[in-house]
Formats: C-alpha cells, sequence, structure tokens
C-alpha cells in the first residue's frame, strides 16, 4: 500500500473507504487570514498518526474542524464513511470522534468518578440520565482504567483538587472509557513531568490498534517514543508526511521549524 | 503613558463638541415696530384726510398686529399724545384701595405708564381731553377692515400663521381679499402654504362652484391636513356631489392629500425612531463598550442615567436661582456636569464591587442590580418622585420642514447631541491612545498586561467612561419628559436588547442594532393601531413583537449581528 | 465541604447524626408545632397566612436553585412563571366554582369585566371553572412556556448573561402585555375578589398551610432525586464547562430546558398556592423587580443546595417584612446591600455556616468553637421563629430610636446584627487550637461560574 499522499490522490470514494479520517481540500479563513489549508490528509483505521509543526501551523484548528468545533470555509471531511463536514459537533461526537482539548477540560465540581460516568458510552439524554446508574461491568471498566493512571485513590475528589498531570489523565481516561472510533488528542504531554508523559505515552500506544488516534504534540521525545507516522503542518499546510526520521530530515522541515 | 491626563483629553474634547452645539437655534428678538408707522399715528392728530388715507396705505401694506391697540384707540377716539408718547385706556382692572380702575397704558408696547414717582397711573373715569379726534364714520369702518387683517401681518412668524390659519378655520370670507392679495405680492412666499390652505378652506366652504373648484386645486396643492378634512366635508355636501366635475376634482384632490399625509407620517415614524434610537444607542454604547471589556452586563447602567437626568435637575435649579437671565445656557455645564457625575460613581462602582467580581458574571449582575437598588432610593430620599426640569426657551416649538411636517427641536437637539456623542465615542475608541489600550485589553487582556497595559486602570476608566456616556444620555432625558428615580429601568431593557442584537463590544453593531430597534418598534406601533383589536394597546404589542422578532433573530445569529469570531470566538 | 452528589453514606456518622437531627426538628417545627401553636390560638391565623405565602415563594426558590444553583443558568422570568400558575388559580377563584364574588348586578362575571363593559365570561376563562383543568393549567402553562422559549433561545446556544437579559425582556414583555385591561385579567388592579374565607377561616388558612409546607417538602424531595441522579450531575458539568458537554455526545440544551421547565411548573405550584392565601395576584407579582427578588432568595440562602433556598426564601422575606413595617425607606438600601454582600463577602450564603459546622463536628474541634460557628445560624432561626410566629419578646421589640426619615429602629435589629457580626469577628481574632484538617481549600462555588 502506497503511503505517500502528497501526491495525486487515489479517487474519493476509494479514499474515504480506506481512511479512517479522510480530510480533502479543505481550509478554513479567519478573516481573511487563512489558518488551515490541506489538499489531503488521511489517516487509515485504528492508525496512530502524530501532527506536529510550529506555532501557528494550524494543528489545533486541524482538530477543531474534525470534531465540528470550527467550520471549514471550504472543502469536505470524512469519519468512518460519514461525511461530517456540516454535522453539529453533538452528532460528530456521537458518530464515536472523542476528543481531549489542549488544556485539560473536565467537569470540576464533580469527583473523578462522577467525571468517568459521564464519559460512558450511551445514555446522552434528558431521560436516560434520569433513571438507573451505571453497571457493575462499567463500574469495573472505570476502576480498572483509574487505577492504570494512580487516580483510584482520588476518585471520590472532585476534579477542580487535581493536579495538572492528573488532570491530563483525567481527561484521556475520559476518552478512554467512552470508547470512541477515533480519538483527538491535542498536546497530551504538554506540562507533564518525564515520568507522567512516559505513562501517556504507554496509554496511547496500547490504544493503538483498536481506535483511529490522531495526535498533536510538541514534545519530540514523546512523539519519538510513540514511534508511529508524522504529519508536519506548517502555515496551515502539509509540509511532509513520514517517519519521525524521515520528517526530520527534509530540509523544508527544518527550515520551517528554524525560520530562514 | 499617563492614562488620565489622556482620558481627560478627550472627554475636555467631547465635552466642548457638545457644548458648542448647545446655543444653535437661539432665537432672535422680535424686531422694533417700524418707525415710520410710529411717526404716522403721531401725525393723526393734526393730519387731513389725505394723509391719513396715505397712512392707512401705509398700514395695510406693512401693518403690524402691534398697532391694534393703538389703532382701535384712535378709531375710538381715546388715543391721546402725552409727551410725544402715545397712550391710551386699558382694560379696566381691580386695583386694592382703590376699586375699579383704568390704568394708562402706552398705545403700543401695552406696559403700564408710570408717573413721575414711578407709580403706575389709574383713573376712575376716563380723560378724554387730550385724546386725539376721532376719525369720520367711513375711515371707522375702514380702520375695522385694518384690524381684523393686522393680525395677518403679526411680525411674529408663528403669531402670523397662526392667524392665517384660524382665518381658515373660521370660514371667515371677509379676510378672503386680504388674504389673496398677500399670496398674491409673493412677499410673503413663507407663508404661501398656509395662505392657500386658508384660502382654499374659505372658498371650499363660502364660496361659489367656480371659486370651490379653484380652491380645489389650491388644496390639492398644499395637501395639507386642514385642507383634507375641509375637502373631505366638501364631498360630502349634497350639492357638490351632484356636480360630477367638481366632486372628480374634489377627489383627485382628498387621494392627493392622503397620500402626501401617509408619506408625511412615515416621515414623522423615521424621525420618532431615530431620537428614540439615539438614546437607545448612547445608553448601549456604554453597556457595549462594558460587556466587551470585562464580560459584565451593568444592570445599574440606567440608574447612571438617572443619575445624569438628576444633575441635570440641579445644575437647572442652579441657574435657576443664581444666573436666571442666561438660563437658555445651562445646558453647558449640564452636560459636563451629568457625565462627571455618573462617570464619578461608575468610577467608585468599578472600584468597590465590579473589581473583585471579574470572571463572574452573573453574580455582577446581581451586585450591580443592587448598586441601581441603592442609587435609585438614594434619589427618592434625596429628591421626592417626580421632577421636571425647564427646557431652555430656544428649544421650544420646532421646525416645519414640509407643510405638516414638524420637527420639534428638542428631538433634534436630541438626535445631534446622540450623534455627536457617538462620533466622538467612535473616536475615542478608534482613534486615540486610550482606544487602543481599551481595544488591546478586550481582545487579549493576559497579552494587553504583558506588553505593559495597565488593564486594571483601563478596566475602572473604561467602566467610569460607560456610566458617563448613560449620564450624557441622562442630560437629553428631562428635554421630552419627566424625570423620576427609577426613569433608568424604562430604557434599560430595551437598550440591553440593543448590546445582544449588535453582538458583544461592538460599537457598529450597536449603532445598527440601536437604529433597527428604533425604528422597528416606531413603524410598527402605527401598522399595528390599524387592527381595531390592538388600536390601544398597540405600543405595548409593538414591543413585544419587537421582543419575539429579536428571540428569532437569535435563531439565526446567537452572537448578534457582529459575532466574535477565530479563536476570541471560543474564549 | 461535602459535595451535595456525594453519596450521603460516605459522611462520618456524627455529621449523619446531626444532619438527621436537625431534619427531624425542622419537620417537628412545621408540622406539629405551628399547628398546634396557631389551633391554640398563641400565634393569630394571619401570621400562618403570611407563613404560607413565603413557603410558596420558598418553593420557586427551590426552582431557581435547580438551574441556577446546580445548572448554572440564571433566569430573570421565574416571576412570569410564577404569575402563570398564579393567575390560572386566581382566574378560577374569581369565577363562582372556585367561590368567587361575583353577583347577578354583574352579570354573573367578575366585577372588573362587568366595569370593562363585558357582558359575558370570555371564552378562555371558561374552561377555569373547573379545578382539575386549572391545576392542569396552572403546572402545564408555566412548564409548556419554558420549555418553548428554552428550547428557543438555548438551543441556539444563548448562554450565560445572555440567556439572563433575555429572560428579563420576556418577563418585561409579559408585564406589559397583562397590565393591559385588554387581557381581560384585571390589568394593573390583578385578581382579587376571592372567597375571604381562604385568609380569614381558621381552618382554611391551616389547611393552604399545611398543604403548602407538605407540597414544599415534596418538591425539595423531587428536587433532591433529581439532583442525586446522574441527570444531575449532567446539570453540575453543564454548569462547569457547557462546550465539553458537546464533545462527550451530551446536547446540554436538553439538560438546561429541562432544568428550565422543572423551575418553571415549581414556580407555577408556588404562584398556584400563592394566591388564596394572599388574595390578590397583580401585574406587580411578575415585573422585572420581581424575578430579581426571587433569585437573591437562592443567592443569600445559598446556591446549589437545596435547603439553602427555603432558608434563604424564609430569612429575606422576613425581613423584608420586618423593615418594610418599621423603616419603610430602609428596606431598598437594605435589599441593595444584601445584594452586594451576597455577591462580594459571601458568594455561597448561608450554606456555608452550615458546612464550616460540619467541618468541625467531623474535626471534633471545641465546644465552644463549634458553638461560635453555630450562633449566627441559631440567631437567624430564632430570629425567623420569632417574627413568623409573633412571638418576638417585647423587650426586643423597644424601640431605641424613631424618626420621621427612617422610621422606629427596634432593639432587635441591633442584637440581631450584633449576634451576627460578633461571632464572625470571634472566630477571625481567635487561632485554633489544633491544625485544621489538611483539607483542600474550598473554592467558592461562584467562582466555577466563571466563563473566560
Amino acid at each position: 500500500m502506497s503511503d505517500t499522499i502528497a501526491g495525486n490522490p487515489p479517487i474519493e470514494y476509494n479514499a474515504i473507504d480506506t481512511y479512517s479520517v479522510y480530510v480533502k481540500n479543505v481550509s478554513v479563513v479567519f478573516d481573511g487570514f487563512k489558518a488551515l489549508d490541506i489538499d489531503t490528509f488521511g489517516v487509515h483505521y485504528n492508525d496512530l498518526r502524530v501532527v506536529i509543526g510550529p506555532n501557528g501551523a494550524g494543528k489545533t484548528t486541524l482538530c477543531d474542524v474534525i470534531s465540528g468545533k470550527t467550520r471549514v470555509t471550504t472543502g469536505r471531511i470524512f469519519v468512518n464513511r460519514n461525511e461530517v463536514t456540516h454535522l453539529p459537533d453533538v452528532d460528530i461526537a456521537r458518530l464515536g470522534v472523542g476528543r481531549k482539548f489542549q488544556t485539560p477540560t473536565i467537569f470540576d465540581s464533580l469527583t473523578v468518578y462522577e467525571n468517568m460516568e459521564l464519559a460512558l458510552p450511551g445514555r446522552r439524554n434528558v431521560w436516560r440520565n434520569l433513571w438507573g446508574s451505571e453497571t457493575l461491568q462499567q463500574r469495573d471498566a472505570i476502576h480498572a482504567i483509574l487505577q492504570r493512571v494512580h487516580l483510584i485513590a482520588q476518585r471520590n475528589t472532585a476534579a477542580k483538587y487535581l493536579s495538572h498531570g492528573q488532570r491530563q489523565w483525567l481527561e484521556i481516561s475520559m476518552l478512554i472509557v467512552a470508547d470512541p472510533k477515533l480519538l483527538l488528542v491535542d498536546e497530551p504531554a504538554a506540562g507533564l513531568t518525564d515520568k507522567e508523559t512516559e505513562l501517556t505515552a504507554e496509554l496511547l500506544l496500547e490504544l493503538k490498534g483498536h481506535h483511529t488516534i490522531i495526535v498533536i504534540e510538541h514534545d519530540m521525545d514523546f512523539v519519538r517514543r510513540l514511534g508511529s507516522r508524522v504529519t508536519v503542518l506548517n502555515e496551515g499546510q502539509v509540509l511532509a508526511d513520514g517517519t519521525l526520521d524521515q520528517v526530520s530530515a527534509d530540509p523544508k522541515v527544518v527550515e520551517a521549524y528554524l525560520g530562514r | 503613558m499617563d492614562l488620565r491626563r489622556l482620558f481627560v483629553n478627550r472627554i475636555v474634547w467631547l465635552m466642548v463638541l457638545a457644548g458648542a452645539m448647545a446655543p444653535i437655534g437661539a432665537s432672535a428678538a422680535e424686531p422694533p415696530v417700524p418707525g415710520e408707522l410710529i411717526e404716522g399715528l403721531k401725525s393723526l392728530k393734526t393730519a387731513d384726510a389725505a394723509k391719513r388715507q396715505a397712512f392707512y396705505d401705509l398700514v395695510a401694506k406693512k401693518g403690524d398686529a402691534r398697532l391694534a391697540t393703538a389703532l382701535t384707540a384712535y378709531r375710538d377716539g381715546q388715543l391721546q399724545l402725552k409727551d410725544d408718547r402715545l397712550v391710551a385706556y386699558g382694560p379696566r382692572i381691580n386695583v386694592p384701595g382703590q376699586g375699579s380702575v383704568l390704568p394708562l397704558i402706552d398705545a403700543i408696547t401695552r406696559e403700564p405708564v408710570k408717573s413721575t414717582d414711578g407709580q403706575p397711573i389709574y383713573v376712575q373715569r376716563p380723560d378724554l381731553s387730550g385724546a386725539m379726534r376721532a376719525p369720520p364714520p367711513a375711515e371707522k369702518r375702514l380702520i375695522g377692515g385694518l384690524l381684523s387683517s393686522l393680525s395677518l401681518n403679526d411680525p411674529n412668524p408663528a403669531k402670523r400663521k397662526d392667524a392665517i390659519q384660524s382665518a381658515g378655520d373660521r370660514e371667515d370670507e371677509t379676510l378672503l381679499p386680504i388674504l389673496e392679495t398677500q399670496l398674491k405680492s409673493g412677499s410673503s412666499s413663507a407663508y404661501s402654504t398656509v395662505l392657500k390652505e386658508s384660502i382654499g378652506r374659505i372658498k371650499l366652504a363660502k364660496g361659489t362652484r367656480e371659486q370651490k373648484l379653484e380652491a380645489a386645486d389650491l388644496l390639492t396643492d398644499v395637501r395639507t391636513n386642514n385642507g383634507l378634512t375641509s375637502l373631505q366635508k366638501a364631498r360630502d355636501v349634497p350639492e357638490n356631489k351632484s356636480d360630477a366635475e367638481l366632486s372628480a376634482r374634489l377627489d383627485r384632490a382628498i387621494s392627493a392629500g392622503e397620500s402626501y399625509q401617509t408619506r408625511i407620517r412615515w416621515i414623522q415614524n423615521t424621525f420618532a425612531g431615530l431620537s428614540l434610537s439615539s438614546i437607545l444607542i448612547l445608553l448601549a454604547l456604554g453597556l457595549s463598550i462594558i460587556f466587551g471589556l470585562m464580560g459584565v452586563i451593568n444592570m445599574a447602567h440606567g440608574e447612571f442615567m438617572m443619575v445624569g437626568a438628576f444633575t441635570t435637575y440641579v445644575v437647572s435649579e442652579f441657574w435657576k436661582a443664581h444666573l436666571p437671565g442666561l438660563y437658555d445656557y445651562y445646558l453647558l455645564s449640564a452636560i459636563p456636569a451629568a457625565f462627571l457625575a455618573a462617570g464619578l460613581i461608575g468610577f467608585v462602582c468599578e472600584i468597590a464591587v465590579i473589581r473583585h467580581l471579574y470572571g463572574r458574571p452573573l453574580e455582577t449582575l446581581l451586585a450591580t442590580w443592587g448598586i441601581g437598588l441603592i442609587l435609585i432610593q438614594t434619589a427618592r430620599v434625596g429628591f421626592g418622585d417626580t421632577l421636571s426640569v425647564t427646557p431652555p426657551k430656544w428649544m421650544e416649538g420646532g421646525i416645519e420642514v414640509m407643510p405638516d411636517l414638524y420637527f420639534p427641536l428638542n428631538r433634534l437637539f436630541i438626535i445631534f447631541f446622540c450623534a455627536a456623542c457617538i462620533a466622538a465615542v467612535y473616536f475615542i475608541v478608534n482613534k486615540t491612545k486610550l482606544g487602543l489600550l481599551l481595544r488591546a485589553t478586550t481582545q487579549n487582556r493576559d497579552m494587553a498586561s504583558a506588553l505593559g497595559v495597565p488593564t486594571r486602570r483601563v478596566d475602572a476608566l473604561t467602566f467610569a467612561f460607560g456610566a458617563g456616556l448613560a449620564g450624557l444620555a441622562g442630560v437629553v432625558v428631562p428635554l421630552y419628559n419627566k424625570i423620576n428615580p427609577s426613569i433608568g429601568q424604562e430604557y434599560i431593557v430595551d437598550s440591553f436588547m440593543v448590546v445582544v442584537v449588535g453582538g458583544v463590544g461592538k460599537l457598529a453593531g450597536a449603532i445598527i442594532a440601536g437604529l433597527g430597534l428604533g425604528f422597528l418598534s416606531k413603524y410598527l406601533e402605527p401598522l399595528l393601531q390599524n387592527f381595531k383589536a390592538m388600536e390601544s394597546s398597540a405600543s405595548v404589542i409593538g414591543k413585544v413583537v419587537v421582543l419575539g422578532l429579536i428571540v428569532v433573530f437569535l435563531q439565526w445569529r446567537p452572537s448578534g449581528l457582529f459575532p466574535p469570531r477565530g479563536r476570541m470566538a471560543d474564549a | 465541604m461535602p459535595d451535595n452528589t456525594q453519596p450521603l453514606d460516605a459522611l462520618p456518622p456524627n455529621i449523619l447524626w446531626t444532619r438527621r437531627g436537625v431534619c427531624a426538628l425542622m419537620l417537628l417545627l412545621f408540622f406539629v408545632f405551628v399547628p398546634v401553636l396557631n389551633s391554640a390560638g398563641i400565634v393569630p391565623d394571619y401570621k400562618i397566612s403570611v407563613l404560607g405565602k413565603y413557603l410558596c415563594l420558598a418553593i420557586v426558590a427551590i426552582g431557581i436553585d435547580l438551574i441556577w444553583g446546580y445548572t448554572g443558568i440564571l433566569s430573570l422570568c421565574q416571576a412570569f412563571f410564577f404569575c402563570l400558575g398564579g393567575y390560572a388559580m386566581a382566574m378560577h377563584l374569581s369565577l363562582p366554582q372556585g367561590g368567587g364574588d361575583v353577583r347577578p348586578e354583574y352579570n354573573n362575571i367578575p366585577q372588573f369585566m362587568f366595569f370593562n363593559n363585558l357582558h359575558e365570561l370570555p371564552g378562555f376563562w371558561k374552561p377555569f371553572g373547573s379545578f382539575t383543568f386549572t391545576l392542569i393549567a396552572g403546572l402545564g402553562l408555566p412548564t409548556l412556556a419554558a420549555t418553548i422559549f428554552g428550547f428557543f433561545i438555548l438551543r441556539s446556544r444563548v448562554r450565560g448573561v445572555y440567556f439572563s437579559i433575555i429572560t428579563q425582556a420576556v418577563a418585561w414583555g409579559a408585564w406589559l402585555l397583562i397590565s393591559r385591561n385588554e387581557m381581560l385579567l384585571g390589568g394593573t388592579n390583578g385578581l382579587t375578589n376571592f372567597n375571604k374565607s381562604f385568609t380569614q377561616d381558621h381552618h382554611w388558612v391551616l389547611g393552604l398551610y399545611l398543604l403548602t409546607i407538605t407540597m414544599l417538602a415534596a418538591v425539595y424531595l423531587l428536587c433532591k432525586a433529581i439532583a442525586r441522579s446522574r441527570l444531575g450531575r449532567v446539570l453540575v458539568a453543564v454548569r462547569d464547562k457547557e462546550t465539553r458537554l458537546y464533545f462527550a455526545g451530551y446536547r446540554p440544551y436538553a439538560f438546561k430546558v429541562f432544568a428550565f421547565a422543572v423551575a418553571a411548573m415549581l414556580a407555577g405550584l408556588g404562584g398556584m398556592l400563592y394566591a388564596p392565601q394572599v388574595g390578590i395576584i397583580t401585574p406587580q407579582n411578575m415585573n422585572v423587580q420581581a424575578s430579581i427578588d426571587m433569585v437573591i432568595l437562592v443567592a443569600v440562602g445559598g446556591r446549589g443546595r437545596l435547603w439553602g433556598a427555603v432558608l434563604g426564601a424564609l430569612l429575606v422575606n422576613y425581613t423584608y417584612a420586618s423593615l418594610t413595617s418599621d423603616m419603610p425607606a430602609a428596606w431598598p438600601f437594605v435589599q441593595g446591600a444584601m445584594f452586594l454582600a451576597v455577591v462580594l463577602l459571601f458568594p455561597d450564603g448561608i450554606v456555608t455556616l452550615w458546612d464550616s459546622v460540619e467541618k468541625q463536628i467531623a474535626g471534633r474541634t471545641g465546644a465552644l468553637r463549634i458553638s461560635m460557628t453555630v450562633l449566627p445560624l441559631v440567631v437567624i432561626v430564632l430570629f425567623l421563629a420569632a417574627e413568623s410566629l409573633g412571638l418576638m419578646p417585647d423587650f426586643l421589640q423597644r424601640v431605641v430610636f424613631e424618626s420621621d426619615r427612617i422610621g422606629r429602629v427596634a432593639l432587635k435589629y441591633f442584637v440581631l446584627v450584633a449576634l451576627l457580626i460578633v461571632p464572625g469577628i470571634w472566630q477571625k481574632f481567635s487561632k485554633p487550637r489544633a491544625a485544621v484538617a489538611a483539607e483542600p481549600i474550598e473554592l467558592p462555588l461562584a467562582a466555577k461560574e466563571a466563563q473566560p
């Protein structure tokens, strides 16, 4: 299978079937400023893709358009054979697109356990929430994940008392328990200690193979640890694509990072 | 950077601008009675018939209503020439201690004549020994005719117009020749509309068929409301109905008048909408700037307006007491005073309360409501309930732009004043350093702060500035309305809606939304009055309909006309 | 602070028992003492009517707590929903079927209609002759109105202060409309001329009071159940980070509309019980001010805690009643100060006092310290009891200072203020003996509302 996407892309239907996420001719313009301008970007099913790039390269905007937070100016986006270009964010989330934000966003006055509980799949409407409680299996699943990220002792603590690293993990845990088909993970290692970074990388690698994952990251050590294919964005455009070693040898990438 | 100086400079600028507008339209005093008329009157004592006739002609030509007293006295043989001054007896009055007496008055000015010791002169019986001889009966009749036409020549334009109009109201055919002469002479082109109207009305009511046809044409020409009424009346007269040609002409005149009147009403609604909008915009600008900068909805904004209104009251009372002669200019000090008073209270509120509530918009909303309650009650305890401010003299009356289309001067002043304030705000926000700091802080507080912008001080000054703008709105409200401590509440919901529709912190949004809401409600009102069931509640229903439209509008544009975009959007 | 969503069984037993004790005491007070004292003639009927009226407002306050305290949306049109219920009941009570004062000389229709040149009952009044219909309308109309309005406004993602001022505009528009005579709802005079025995007959008064307090208890339990369910946690999540919910696949507006509708229904219920006990309902009950007055009840009591809303409703209203009779001009100042104080100094309201009491009990702090913390609460409860039952001792009612401008200042106000402030000062200046348990410092709930 040819992994070079920079060349002429295959016919659309083929691509939509091949890729879990397929972004075609997408541009986003804010007040005349082109934040994103991507010809083609695709991630295979259950693959892990890392997106890197200097500040303002459009990495977060890419996440935003896939999850429906920002609307594209032109172009189309497909997730798991569904077109999501004009879907509201809620519906995209219900298609199985989970998202972790750059700064951890969790529900501060709820406890760790309750945060996880709300992330459980299913039960999204008002009436289903009014009655009943989670099943034993679900409870066990939550406990298992919390155990893994060392949050089990804090399960009844309000989330606002967690440290930054714990908040990052809680949000990742919420993603995991929700069992989405596609995970958009925006800077999971930001502000973490080396040890914490290591665990985060481990978690993501465990997920690889069961979920399609897009990770946005600055930390090159972390990226190296993930050992996955890397896409480099610069000024909204795909600059290079390949293994980390390949892209870091690319003079265009070096120039983009170091400036002229 | 010295923020304070910067700020004060702009404010002074604004004040000067506003103040400069104040004396516009101060009306000139009445011109004196022409000397040749007075000399002519004096000469009547010795004049022969020919000279008298020359004087009568002069009066007919240059006639002046202020001659009425003297001419009446002359006709009745009561005009006296004392110390080269024309005097006569005024109507009988009751003076304590002297009973019913006749005062001696100046025949031209109608002021009482004082004796050497400064006391008015009263007599029990008229002493006519020194009076001029009364003219012969034929001339008496002539003078009678002159008298009734004199008011049609009043030098005061408003009075003259009234006189001409009332001639039409009374359908007084005796005045027809004078009216027609005036119309033909062309010297009174300013009055041609009202002259035509009155001539037409008189002819339509009292004239021959020919005159009626002529009248229909005249009234088609002027299309005034009074003319329209007369035309409609004439149409229903059986005698006119049977006349095919006449009734066709009448119908044409009526339809011309009606379509004109409809157009006039639209213009008037636009004008009313503009004056409502301008106050709303002035209020909403302050709200919007504060909302954009601090995310705070200031529930006390209406009360800052009230502070401005009460400051205006205090200032006007001060001028009344200490500078009564210059009362017309009280706005010169009321404008800065209201701005500073409201701004100062706003400044104190920001420092004492609002500063401590950043990031808690809903609580700020409650806190500012509390401030509003306290301000209202303070005003109530201090000043009582309903007050009114005497507007300056020059603001009375209005300009008749077209027949039947009046623009009241106070409303015009409000529109121009608000427009000037809005322009000043636009200038301050977009072209000055303070505005730059304000915009920087609005867009990215942290970054601005990191670059050395004293964001806290910008906040306080902006809040004070917004409050001051509300205070300025408070200056104009007493010009057309009574004021009371809770007057702010009447405007506040509307101005909130302006902010909601306009979008957060966008001046252009506030202006467009303010105009839109003002016009919409003023256009809806007459529209709703067409429905019988809603006739008496049209203004209330209009407001509710506007509210419903806003809710619908928000479906389409939840963040207003000018939503923030890009990274700011989800901040 | 024990979080309101935490399961009860996680609490230490001494706190659990304290809570149960206080709860039982309150039930005893409202369900036994008050009726007994009233039947024994010690507490006059009108005092019971007034208490019943304030309990109606407490029902409304619980609803406001649900949308504001839990869901974080501030509605400024609750008084409108309150009046929908109130007017529905008042319409029934104005008709002969509801015991209204209609007379043959006025064509057997409510008198104000007769004076509005009406000769027969307008069509939309007719169904209100039926009590069942009235009940359904009184609860259903506000719920329906809130659902429709909430759906349109909240679906377009109007949030925060935007939502508040739009609801305020709605309240204002409704008030303008209902004040018109053409609405055939009595214009600015409102609806009155109900059966006099609702406010004067002992059995009716006591019966209505018992109905109200029972309803209050039921509403409390209902809202408690909602708050405890997973739905309650979604509501809190809406308050904390609404945008996050979208990306978790929830539609926050549906939950907000639900909370809004429940709150509106409770407001309608409060209004229905209010009308007979007061004997009149006018547009003044639903102007802009009235809605905000209801919000302050919750703010004073404490947001995010249902019993706080009840306590706040009683405290604010009895302060209002007491002050307006003694110093009418002072009330707006005190009310304004309340808004400021509750926002600046006690963002969590009175319930924080109880929280510190619980914390000290759990930490087994000294008796003196606990009692100093409890003192303000006890003073508040005693003040409420004395005011509501007319049992204020005479020496406290003595007028210390009197003037035309201010009114009569009784000793009780000084005592009240002193007893509330002194323990606070004492707490501030006395060092705790043992280090306080290393619990994380609680951020005020209100600070969480922050939306950058």
